[in-house]
């Protein structure tokens, strides 16, 4: 079984082919946007962390809808930096704390092969 | 080379695993006396609402737990964990994760530090303790399981022996051998002492081609008597520690302690140990206790080298201090007593058991025996008065609380 690996680099082009099957089957949390940061793609892992149904939030922005704790020069400043500079390859730690217990994660931002959407990646780190 | 063990265990034992798990983790936090809703065998059990009802930071604490213990972080797979909401789901997580990397186990040790440490063993070691433990239970039908399975004795001989030997597992953790767990011939009973003082009274119904095997805490004279003079035919005493998993066996108390094929006697200290790799390396291992060596391949431990601390400059042996307080004319009288020192710098504590609680005068005299008798550095800082002093699931003394002022 190939497992996908988190913060892996090729991962946009692992991704690229994948099915929204598979996609679902990641063991982290993978969210596209577009350049606004609303979402096309919410994949099974981070529904099923979070509790929230991916169709209800298709279509909603991330950062100021979904998920305001993101919504920081650290977290959005870093992704709005990269779409404008036409690459976005970003991976670090930060803590999520809307709406639950602060759970530190990790966080790695890509764009995806065509283009013109990116890819958000969510690991939690239950690693003590 | 054959799949690791470990990446073989079935459902059914890491169902076990994982009950225990949660059973500690939730009385971590709800409290010892918590018993949740768990079910013997691997029926499923919700982790929400209607189940279990953990909230977001017991799921996460448990997915964190179960992260550690089964080293899942080295699959990639750990998150998945998070994904379950029921315990079989979180199975079939482990099992995945088991098949894709089973490097090593993490056991917490027991509750007899304020601190609890994570101590990891190597797959590699523990399949060849297990391949020793096997030969010692080969002809063994069936084991009947009383301890938790996420401790490394239990873990050994409830999991990894019992899969190694293809014989299986009777769950009697909370029956005492009563109903579907009822001992018959071909049966080897797993405990510890402080069960097999419970156990005693079904133990002489047993029938004939029953074994025992203890281990964790010395066996007492009375019950190793006892208990040799019952039905089983055979008791098998382990001896061994969390830090080093088990390290020799005797299955006749009069005797010393055989060590395992795979420890050498360590050269500089008698609590020394070699563990032996397979490429001809070694590495060293403390044991808790002091030790006495006949030769080099038998020993027997002669109690815990740590009960000596030092107050103010002074070595205080506990061990020592404790049966000189049994022997004080309190009142009420002191059943047992209890003692630590949880800082440098700082008295030593003590919890005395007595039947009913002390009056406020009796206390007052209490402190001024123990202030008349003891040395200045003896004398505990702080008394506490309990009915019984608080044990884990093994029934090994874990720490008391100090109450809130």
């Amino acid at each position: 079984m190939d497992i996908v690996r988190f913060g892996a680099d090729d991962i946009e082009n692992v991704l690229a082919r994948m099915s929204e099957e598979e996609l679902d089957n990641l063991a982290f949390g993978a969210i596209q946007l577009d350049r606004d940061g609303r979402i096309l793609t919410y994949n099974a892992a981070e529904s099923e962390i979070t509790g929230r149904d991916p169709e209800s939030v298709k279509g909603r922005n991330f950062f100021t809808e979904v998920a305001p704790c993101t919504d920081t020069e650290e977290f959005r400043g870093k992704f709005q930096a990269g779409v404008a500079e036409g690459r976005l390859n970003s991976l670090f730690e930060y803590v999520f704390d809307y709406h639950m217990s602060p759970t530190k994660v990790q966080v790695h931002m890509k764009q995806s092969l065509q283009g013109d959407t990116w890819w958000v990646f969510v690991k939690r780190i239950t690693r003590r | 080379m054959s799949a690791s063990l470990l990446s073989r265990i079935s459902a059914s034992s890491l169902h076990r695993v994982v009950r225990d798990i949660i059973l500690d983790e939730l009385q971590g936090t709800r409290g010892r006396s918590f018993s949740p809703p768990l079910p013997v065998g691997d029926e499923r059990v919700e982790l929400g609402p209607s189940g279990l009802d953990l909230d977001s930071l017991e799921r996460f604490s448990l997915a964190a737990r179960l992260n550690e213990f089964f080293a899942m972080h080295e699959t990639g797979l750990e998150d998945n964990l998070l994904r379950a909401r029921t315990t079989d789901r979180l199975v079939d997580v482990i099992r995945e994760g088991l098949h894709v990397s089973a490097g090593s186990v993490g056991f917490r040790t027991g509750g007899t530090t304020a601190d609890p440490r994570t101590i990891r063993h190597g797959t590699g070691e523990l399949e060849e303790e297990v391949r020793v433990l096997a030969a010692l239970l080969h002809d063994v039908e069936r084991v009947i399981l009383t301890v938790p399975s996420h401790h490394i004795y239990g873990f050994l001989f409830g999991v990894l022996v019992p899969e190694f030997l293809q014989v299986p597992v009777v769950d009697a953790r909370w029956s005492l051998l009563g109903g579907d767990s009822r001992p018959r011939t071909g049966d080897v009973i797993v405990s510890v002492p402080f069960l097999w003082e419970q156990l005693l009274p079904v133990i002489q119904r047993l029938p004939g081609g029953t074994g025992g095997v203890t281990s964790t805490a010395p066996l007492p004279e009375g019950l190793a008597r006892r208990l040799a003079e019952s039905p089983l035919e055979r008791i098998l005493e382990i001896y061994g520690s969390s830090e080093t998993g088990g390290v020799g066996w005797r299955d006749d108390q009069a005797e010393s302690f055989q060590l395992f094929p795979f420890w050498r006697r360590g050269e500089s200290a008698p609590h020394l140990l070699e563990r032996v790799g397979d490429t001809g390396t070694s590495t060293t291992r403390e044991l808790p206790d002091r030790i006495r060596w006949i030769g080099d391949r038998r020993f027997l431990p002669l109690g815990r080298r740590d009960t000596v601390v030092q107050v103010g400059g002074n070595n205080i042996d506990l061990d020592e201090l404790r049966r000189r307080i049994l022997e004080l004319e309190i009142s009420p009288a002191v059943e047992d007593c209890a003692l630590r020192l949880d800082a440098p710098g700082e008295r030593l504590r003590a919890c005395l058991v007595t039947d009913r609680a002390p009056t406020e005068e009796e206390q007052d005299r209490a402190r001024h025996i123990l202030r008349s008798t003891l040395g200045d550095a003896e004398i505990p800082g702080e008394l506490t008065w309990v009915r019984e002093l608080p044990r884990s699931a093994l029934g090994k003394r874990v720490d008391w609380k100090i109450p809130s002022r």
